[in-house]
Protein backbone atom coordinates (compact mmCIF):
# COMPACT_ATOMS: atom_id res chain seq x y z
CA UNK A 1 0.00 0.00 0.00
CA UNK A 2 1.38 3.42 -0.80
CA UNK A 3 -0.14 6.88 0.64
CA UNK A 4 -1.00 9.35 -1.47
CA UNK A 5 -3.26 12.10 -0.20
CA UNK A 6 -3.32 14.34 2.40
CA UNK A 7 -6.06 12.72 4.52
CA UNK A 8 -4.84 8.90 4.53
CA UNK A 9 -1.44 9.73 4.58
CA UNK A 10 -2.20 11.44 8.09
CA UNK A 11 -3.22 8.81 9.01
CA UNK A 12 -1.26 6.05 8.00
CA UNK A 13 1.13 7.71 9.90
CA UNK A 14 -1.25 8.04 13.30
CA UNK A 15 -1.41 4.36 12.90
CA UNK A 16 2.18 3.78 11.71
CA UNK A 17 3.11 5.07 15.56
CA UNK A 18 5.33 7.24 17.27
CA UNK A 19 8.76 5.82 16.13
CA UNK A 20 7.48 6.11 12.60
CA UNK A 21 6.92 9.58 13.25
CA UNK A 22 10.92 9.96 14.76
CA UNK A 23 12.39 7.93 11.89
CA UNK A 24 10.40 10.53 9.27
CA UNK A 25 11.52 13.28 11.40
CA UNK A 26 15.45 12.02 11.50
CA UNK A 27 15.26 11.54 7.89
CA UNK A 28 13.77 15.05 6.95
CA UNK A 29 16.89 16.45 6.63
CA UNK A 30 18.73 13.71 4.40
CA UNK A 31 19.40 9.50 4.18
CA UNK A 32 20.60 8.00 7.45
CA UNK A 33 21.04 3.85 8.28
CA UNK A 34 19.88 2.53 11.34
CA UNK A 35 23.07 3.27 13.63
CA UNK A 36 22.63 7.19 12.40
CA UNK A 37 18.92 7.29 12.85
CA UNK A 38 19.00 6.15 16.09
CA UNK A 39 21.71 8.48 17.65
CA UNK A 40 19.92 11.04 15.98
CA UNK A 41 16.32 10.29 17.69
CA UNK A 42 18.31 9.98 20.76
CA UNK A 43 19.92 13.51 20.21
CA UNK A 44 16.78 15.37 19.09
CA UNK A 45 13.80 13.52 20.73
CA UNK A 46 15.52 11.95 24.07
CA UNK A 47 14.37 8.87 22.87
CA UNK A 48 16.57 5.56 22.70
CA UNK A 49 14.81 3.56 19.83
CA UNK A 50 15.65 -0.20 20.21
CA UNK A 51 16.59 -1.42 17.29
CA UNK A 52 13.75 -4.29 16.88
CA UNK A 53 11.06 -1.39 16.93
CA UNK A 54 13.59 0.60 14.74
CA UNK A 55 13.11 -2.31 11.80
CA UNK A 56 9.85 -2.79 12.29
CA UNK A 57 8.97 0.82 11.57
CA UNK A 58 11.40 1.08 8.66
CA UNK A 59 9.74 -1.90 7.58
CA UNK A 60 6.36 -0.83 7.90
CA UNK A 61 7.26 2.64 6.27
CA UNK A 62 9.32 1.19 3.81
CA UNK A 63 5.94 -0.63 2.83
CA UNK A 64 3.67 2.23 2.75
CA UNK A 65 5.95 4.17 0.42
CA UNK A 66 6.67 6.67 2.55
CA UNK A 67 10.26 6.15 3.23
CA UNK A 68 12.87 4.29 0.67
CA UNK A 69 15.78 2.07 0.54
CA UNK A 70 18.90 3.24 -0.92
CA UNK A 71 21.63 0.96 -2.42
CA UNK A 72 23.40 -0.83 0.47
CA UNK A 73 26.90 0.62 1.57
CA UNK A 74 28.47 -2.29 3.05
CA UNK A 75 26.35 -4.12 4.95
CA UNK A 76 24.18 -0.60 6.20
CA UNK A 77 21.30 0.23 4.47
CA UNK A 78 20.65 3.80 4.27
CA UNK A 79 17.03 5.23 3.59
CA UNK A 80 15.20 8.56 2.88
CA UNK A 81 12.25 9.98 3.29
CA UNK A 82 9.78 9.66 -0.22
CA UNK A 83 7.80 12.91 -0.99
CA UNK A 84 4.73 11.54 -0.07
CA UNK A 85 6.62 10.71 3.60
CA UNK A 86 7.24 14.73 3.68
CA UNK A 87 3.70 14.78 3.10
CA UNK A 88 2.45 12.33 5.36
CA UNK A 89 4.96 14.22 8.58
CA UNK A 90 4.09 17.44 7.45
CA UNK A 91 0.66 16.62 7.66
CA UNK A 92 1.15 14.95 11.11
CA UNK A 93 3.41 17.94 12.75
CA UNK A 94 0.61 20.33 11.76
CA UNK A 95 -1.93 18.67 12.82
CA UNK A 96 -0.13 17.92 16.69
CA UNK A 97 0.92 21.84 16.43
CA UNK A 98 -3.01 22.46 16.28
CA UNK A 99 -3.34 19.94 19.36
CA UNK A 100 -0.42 21.64 21.42
CA UNK A 101 -1.48 24.74 21.01
CA UNK A 102 -5.41 24.54 21.81
CA UNK A 103 -3.95 21.92 24.96
CA UNK A 104 -1.55 25.26 26.20
CA UNK A 105 -4.27 28.15 25.78
CA UNK A 106 -6.93 25.38 27.89
CA UNK A 107 -4.07 24.32 30.49
CA UNK A 108 -3.51 28.69 30.54
CA UNK A 109 -7.20 29.37 31.01
CA UNK A 110 -7.77 26.87 33.35
CA UNK A 111 -5.06 28.55 35.64
CA UNK A 112 -3.13 24.56 35.64
CA UNK B 1 32.83 -2.99 24.87
CA UNK B 2 30.38 -6.08 24.28
CA UNK B 3 31.23 -9.65 25.61
CA UNK B 4 31.46 -12.71 23.78
CA UNK B 5 27.85 -14.11 25.22
CA UNK B 6 25.95 -10.60 24.64
CA UNK B 7 27.19 -10.79 20.97
CA UNK B 8 25.86 -14.35 21.05
CA UNK B 9 22.57 -13.34 22.82
CA UNK B 10 22.00 -10.53 19.71
CA UNK B 11 22.80 -13.16 17.02
CA UNK B 12 20.72 -15.53 18.30
CA UNK B 13 17.85 -13.42 19.22
CA UNK B 14 18.19 -11.99 15.48
CA UNK B 15 17.90 -15.17 14.04
CA UNK B 16 14.52 -15.53 15.59
CA UNK B 17 13.21 -13.36 12.99
CA UNK B 18 12.16 -15.30 8.99
CA UNK B 19 14.29 -15.86 6.80
CA UNK B 20 13.97 -13.27 4.38
CA UNK B 21 13.88 -10.55 7.02
CA UNK B 22 17.83 -11.69 7.77
CA UNK B 23 18.19 -11.89 4.48
CA UNK B 24 17.83 -7.84 4.01
CA UNK B 25 18.41 -6.92 7.79
CA UNK B 26 20.65 -9.73 9.57
CA UNK B 27 24.07 -8.69 9.28
CA UNK B 28 23.30 -4.98 9.68
CA UNK B 29 21.18 -5.52 12.68
CA UNK B 30 23.92 -7.85 14.18
CA UNK B 31 26.37 -5.12 13.80
CA UNK B 32 24.28 -2.55 14.63
CA UNK B 33 23.39 -4.36 18.32
CA UNK B 34 27.42 -4.29 18.64
CA UNK B 35 27.24 -0.55 18.03
CA UNK B 36 24.77 -0.04 20.54
CA UNK B 37 26.13 -2.44 23.20
CA UNK B 38 29.56 -0.50 22.66
CA UNK B 39 27.83 2.44 23.20
CA UNK B 40 26.67 1.20 26.71
CA UNK B 41 23.16 -0.62 25.64
CA UNK B 42 22.94 -3.98 27.40
CA UNK B 43 23.32 -7.02 25.27
CA UNK B 44 19.90 -8.50 26.79
CA UNK B 45 17.97 -4.96 26.14
CA UNK B 46 19.34 -4.85 22.55
CA UNK B 47 18.29 -9.03 22.41
CA UNK B 48 15.12 -8.52 23.80
CA UNK B 49 14.26 -5.81 21.12
CA UNK B 50 14.97 -7.82 18.60
CA UNK B 51 13.03 -10.73 20.19
CA UNK B 52 10.14 -8.69 20.38
CA UNK B 53 10.55 -7.52 16.48
CA UNK B 54 10.93 -11.09 15.70
CA UNK B 55 7.99 -11.96 17.50
CA UNK B 56 6.02 -9.28 15.38
CA UNK B 57 7.36 -10.27 12.15
CA UNK B 58 6.45 -13.24 12.52
CA UNK B 59 2.73 -12.18 12.83
CA UNK B 60 3.29 -9.98 9.61
CA UNK B 61 6.25 -11.71 7.47
CA UNK B 62 5.26 -15.66 7.35
CA UNK B 63 2.47 -16.62 9.68
CA UNK B 64 2.04 -20.19 8.98
CA UNK B 65 5.20 -21.68 8.32
CA UNK B 66 7.85 -23.00 10.99
CA UNK B 67 5.81 -22.02 13.21
CA UNK B 68 6.40 -24.50 16.06
CA UNK B 69 10.48 -24.18 15.64
CA UNK B 70 9.89 -20.27 15.87
CA UNK B 71 8.15 -19.93 18.60
CA UNK B 72 10.74 -22.64 20.32
CA UNK B 73 13.15 -20.46 19.51
CA UNK B 74 11.81 -17.28 20.43
CA UNK B 75 10.99 -18.80 23.62
CA UNK B 76 14.69 -19.76 24.07
CA UNK B 77 15.96 -16.94 23.52
CA UNK B 78 13.34 -15.19 25.81
CA UNK B 79 14.38 -17.23 28.48
CA UNK B 80 18.09 -16.66 27.74
CA UNK B 81 16.82 -12.81 28.36
CA UNK B 82 15.14 -13.69 31.21
CA UNK B 83 12.09 -11.70 30.55
CA UNK B 84 8.36 -13.02 31.02
CA UNK B 85 6.82 -14.86 27.98
CA UNK B 86 2.89 -13.83 27.98
CA UNK B 87 3.40 -12.48 24.40
CA UNK B 88 5.42 -15.80 23.57
CA UNK B 89 3.50 -18.51 24.57
CA UNK B 90 1.41 -20.57 22.46
CA UNK B 91 0.38 -24.00 23.35
CA UNK B 92 -3.03 -23.44 23.07
CA UNK B 93 -5.14 -25.69 20.71
CA UNK B 94 -7.30 -24.68 18.23
CA UNK B 95 -10.66 -24.64 19.90
CA UNK B 96 -9.79 -24.02 23.41
CA UNK B 97 -10.60 -20.67 24.77
CA UNK B 98 -9.30 -19.01 27.56
CA UNK B 99 -11.60 -16.63 29.58
CA UNK B 100 -9.25 -13.39 28.73
CA UNK B 101 -9.35 -14.38 24.82
CA UNK B 102 -12.33 -15.43 21.77
CA UNK B 103 -10.37 -17.39 19.08
CA UNK B 104 -11.37 -17.44 15.55
CA UNK B 105 -11.52 -20.10 13.77
CA UNK B 106 -11.42 -21.38 10.12
CA UNK B 107 -13.21 -24.46 9.76
CA UNK B 108 -13.42 -24.36 5.72
CA UNK B 109 -10.39 -23.15 3.55
CA UNK B 110 -12.74 -22.66 1.18
CA UNK B 111 -14.53 -19.78 2.91
CA UNK B 112 -12.10 -18.32 5.26
CA UNK B 113 -11.91 -15.48 4.88
CA UNK B 114 -16.15 -15.18 4.69
CA UNK B 115 -15.44 -16.74 8.10
CA UNK B 116 -13.34 -15.00 9.87
CA UNK B 117 -15.28 -11.35 8.39
CA UNK B 118 -18.43 -12.98 9.85
CA UNK B 119 -16.73 -13.68 12.86
CA UNK B 120 -14.95 -10.18 13.04
CA UNK B 121 -18.19 -8.35 12.63
CA UNK B 122 -20.62 -10.61 14.84
CA UNK B 123 -17.83 -9.51 17.54
CA UNK B 124 -17.39 -6.38 16.53
CA UNK B 125 -13.59 -6.32 16.19
CA UNK B 126 -12.23 -3.57 14.07
CA UNK B 127 -10.47 -6.30 12.06
CA UNK B 128 -10.12 -6.47 7.92
CA UNK B 129 -9.36 -9.43 6.46
CA UNK B 130 -7.42 -9.17 2.80
CA UNK B 131 -7.05 -12.55 0.54
CA UNK B 132 -3.44 -12.82 -0.86
CA UNK B 133 -2.19 -14.98 -3.51
CA UNK B 134 -0.35 -18.16 -1.60
CA UNK B 135 1.28 -21.71 -2.37
CA UNK B 136 -1.60 -24.18 -3.20
CA UNK B 137 -1.34 -25.78 0.59
CA UNK B 138 -1.70 -22.32 2.03
CA UNK B 139 -4.93 -21.36 0.67
CA UNK B 140 -7.54 -20.54 3.13
CA UNK B 141 -5.08 -19.93 5.94
CA UNK B 142 -4.18 -17.48 7.67
CA UNK B 143 -1.07 -16.06 6.35
CA UNK B 144 -0.32 -12.82 8.49
CA UNK B 145 -1.79 -10.58 11.19
CA UNK B 146 -1.01 -7.11 10.62
CA UNK B 147 -1.88 -5.79 14.33
CA UNK B 148 -2.76 -1.84 13.99
CA UNK B 149 0.43 0.44 15.81
CA UNK B 150 3.00 -2.01 15.27
CA UNK B 151 5.86 0.25 16.99
CA UNK B 152 4.51 0.07 20.46
CA UNK B 153 5.78 -2.63 22.40
CA UNK B 154 3.67 -2.79 25.10
CA UNK B 155 0.02 -3.62 23.32
CA UNK B 156 -1.21 -7.37 23.44
CA UNK B 157 -1.12 -8.73 19.89
CA UNK B 158 -3.30 -11.69 18.45
CA UNK B 159 -1.95 -14.95 19.01
CA UNK B 160 -1.47 -17.75 15.67
CA UNK B 161 -2.53 -20.55 16.79
CA UNK B 162 -1.27 -23.51 14.15
CA UNK B 163 -3.52 -26.35 12.24
CA UNK B 164 -3.56 -27.95 8.96
CA UNK B 165 -3.07 -26.59 5.60
CA UNK B 166 -5.25 -26.99 2.58
CA UNK B 167 -4.59 -30.72 1.58
CA UNK B 168 -3.45 -31.63 5.32
CA UNK B 169 0.05 -31.02 5.53
CA UNK B 170 0.62 -29.42 9.04
CA UNK B 171 2.28 -26.54 10.30
CA UNK B 172 -0.21 -23.55 8.62
CA UNK B 173 -2.34 -20.98 11.27
CA UNK B 174 -6.10 -21.77 10.68
CA UNK B 175 -6.98 -19.84 14.14
CA UNK B 176 -6.06 -16.61 15.93
CA UNK B 177 -7.26 -15.63 19.27
CA UNK B 178 -8.00 -12.26 20.30
CA UNK B 179 -7.46 -10.66 24.10
CA UNK B 180 -11.22 -10.03 25.01
CA UNK B 181 -10.86 -6.62 24.89
CA UNK B 182 -8.71 -6.25 21.87
CA UNK B 183 -9.48 -3.12 20.72
CA UNK B 184 -6.92 -2.35 18.03
CA UNK B 185 -7.45 -2.07 14.82
CA UNK B 186 -6.08 -4.85 12.32
CA UNK B 187 -5.91 -6.98 8.79
CA UNK B 188 -5.78 -10.74 8.80
CA UNK B 189 -4.03 -11.71 5.44
CA UNK B 190 -5.30 -14.99 3.96
CA UNK B 191 -4.12 -17.39 1.30
CA UNK B 192 -5.49 -17.61 -2.19
CA UNK B 193 -5.18 -19.27 -5.38
CA UNK B 194 -2.03 -17.25 -7.26
CA UNK B 195 -3.22 -16.39 -10.64
CA UNK B 196 -0.52 -16.62 -13.21
CA UNK B 197 2.34 -14.47 -13.04
CA UNK B 198 1.53 -13.58 -8.99
CA UNK B 199 4.53 -14.14 -6.51
CA UNK B 200 3.07 -15.80 -3.68
CA UNK B 201 2.70 -13.91 -0.15
CA UNK B 202 5.59 -14.59 1.79
CA UNK B 203 7.11 -16.94 0.18
CA UNK B 204 6.74 -19.71 1.80
CA UNK B 205 9.78 -22.15 2.78
CA UNK B 206 9.37 -24.65 -0.03
CA UNK B 207 10.64 -27.51 2.20
CA UNK B 208 7.69 -27.43 5.13
CA UNK B 209 5.00 -29.67 4.83
CA UNK B 210 2.82 -29.48 1.56
CA UNK B 211 5.25 -27.70 -0.49
CA UNK B 212 6.81 -28.88 -3.64
CA UNK B 213 10.13 -30.02 -1.72
CA UNK B 214 9.16 -31.42 1.38
CA UNK B 215 10.42 -34.88 1.78
CA UNK B 216 12.17 -34.73 -1.45
CA UNK B 217 15.67 -34.89 0.20
CA UNK B 218 17.09 -32.42 -1.53
CA UNK B 219 17.81 -29.99 1.68
CA UNK B 220 21.25 -30.37 2.96
CA UNK B 221 22.11 -32.40 -0.13
CA UNK B 222 25.24 -31.07 -1.93
CA UNK B 223 23.98 -29.08 -5.25
CA UNK B 224 25.63 -31.46 -7.85
CA UNK B 225 23.49 -34.00 -6.16
CA UNK B 226 20.40 -31.78 -5.74
CA UNK B 227 20.40 -30.66 -9.19
CA UNK B 228 18.67 -33.79 -10.93
CA UNK B 229 15.67 -33.31 -8.66
CA UNK B 230 15.31 -29.21 -9.15
CA UNK B 231 16.33 -29.31 -12.74
CA UNK B 232 13.14 -32.06 -12.91
CA UNK B 233 10.42 -29.25 -11.74
CA UNK B 234 10.82 -27.55 -14.57
CA UNK B 235 10.81 -24.28 -12.47
CA UNK B 236 12.76 -21.03 -12.48
CA UNK B 237 15.13 -21.50 -10.07
CA UNK B 238 17.21 -18.10 -8.31
CA UNK B 239 19.66 -19.13 -6.62
CA UNK B 240 20.57 -17.30 -3.29
CA UNK B 241 24.19 -16.80 -2.07
CA UNK B 242 25.61 -15.71 0.70
CA UNK B 243 22.48 -14.73 2.94
CA UNK B 244 20.61 -13.21 -0.24
CA UNK B 245 22.80 -10.78 -1.12
CA UNK B 246 23.98 -11.72 -4.34
CA UNK B 247 20.71 -13.23 -5.90
CA UNK B 248 21.15 -15.16 -9.59
CA UNK B 249 20.25 -17.03 -12.55
CA UNK B 250 23.39 -18.76 -12.98
CA UNK B 251 23.66 -22.33 -11.38
CA UNK B 252 26.61 -21.93 -8.25
CA UNK B 253 28.87 -24.36 -7.77
CA UNK B 254 27.98 -27.87 -7.32
CA UNK B 255 30.12 -28.20 -4.02
CA UNK B 256 27.80 -26.02 -2.34
CA UNK B 257 24.80 -27.32 -0.35
CA UNK B 258 21.58 -26.52 -0.11
CA UNK B 259 20.14 -24.93 2.95
CA UNK B 260 17.01 -23.44 2.37
CA UNK B 261 14.47 -22.07 0.07
CA UNK B 262 11.74 -20.57 -0.76
CA UNK B 263 8.62 -20.88 -3.48
CA UNK B 264 7.89 -17.26 -4.93
CA UNK B 265 5.39 -18.42 -7.51
CA UNK B 266 3.70 -21.28 -9.37
CA UNK B 267 6.64 -20.95 -11.66
CA UNK B 268 9.67 -19.86 -10.08
CA UNK B 269 11.55 -20.63 -6.41
CA UNK B 270 14.42 -19.37 -4.69
CA UNK B 271 16.94 -22.07 -3.30
CA UNK B 272 19.56 -21.30 -0.66
CA UNK B 273 23.44 -22.43 -1.05
CA UNK B 274 25.91 -22.36 1.56
CA UNK B 275 29.46 -23.89 1.42
CA UNK B 276 28.56 -24.94 5.28
CA UNK B 277 26.88 -27.92 5.46
CA UNK B 278 23.14 -28.46 7.88
CA UNK B 279 25.12 -31.31 9.22
CA UNK B 280 24.80 -29.96 12.79
CA UNK B 281 21.52 -28.10 11.84
CA UNK B 282 19.27 -31.08 13.31
CA UNK B 283 16.05 -28.72 13.08
CA UNK B 284 16.66 -27.57 9.73
CA UNK B 285 16.77 -31.54 8.49
CA UNK B 286 14.33 -32.82 10.77
CA UNK B 287 11.86 -30.53 9.07
CA UNK B 288 12.19 -31.82 5.53
CA UNK B 289 12.14 -35.46 6.78
CA UNK B 290 9.43 -35.22 8.48
CA UNK B 291 7.62 -37.26 5.85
Amino acid sequence: MVVSGRESGREVLRRAGEASVLILTSLADGPKHGYALILDIKEFAGSQLGPGTLYGALDRLESLGLIEALPADDRRHPYRITSAGALALRDHLDSAERVSAVGRLRLALGGI
Amino acid sequence: MASPSQNRLVEAAVRCYPSAWRDRHGDEAIELGGLLMRDGISGVSVAWSYLRGAARQQLVVRASRRLAATLAALLAGASLVGVPLVLLSSSTPASADSSNEVVASISSHNDAAGQLESFFKLHHYRIGVEEVPSSPSQVGSILAVRPDAATTDDKPVPRMIAGPCAGGAPGCVDAIALPLHYVASAEVLIGRPAKTGESYYGPPDIFAPGELLHCSGVLGEALKQALPTLRGLHLEVVWDIGGGSARRAATPDGQLYVVGGDALSATSISIRVSSRSLANNDNEISRDQRC
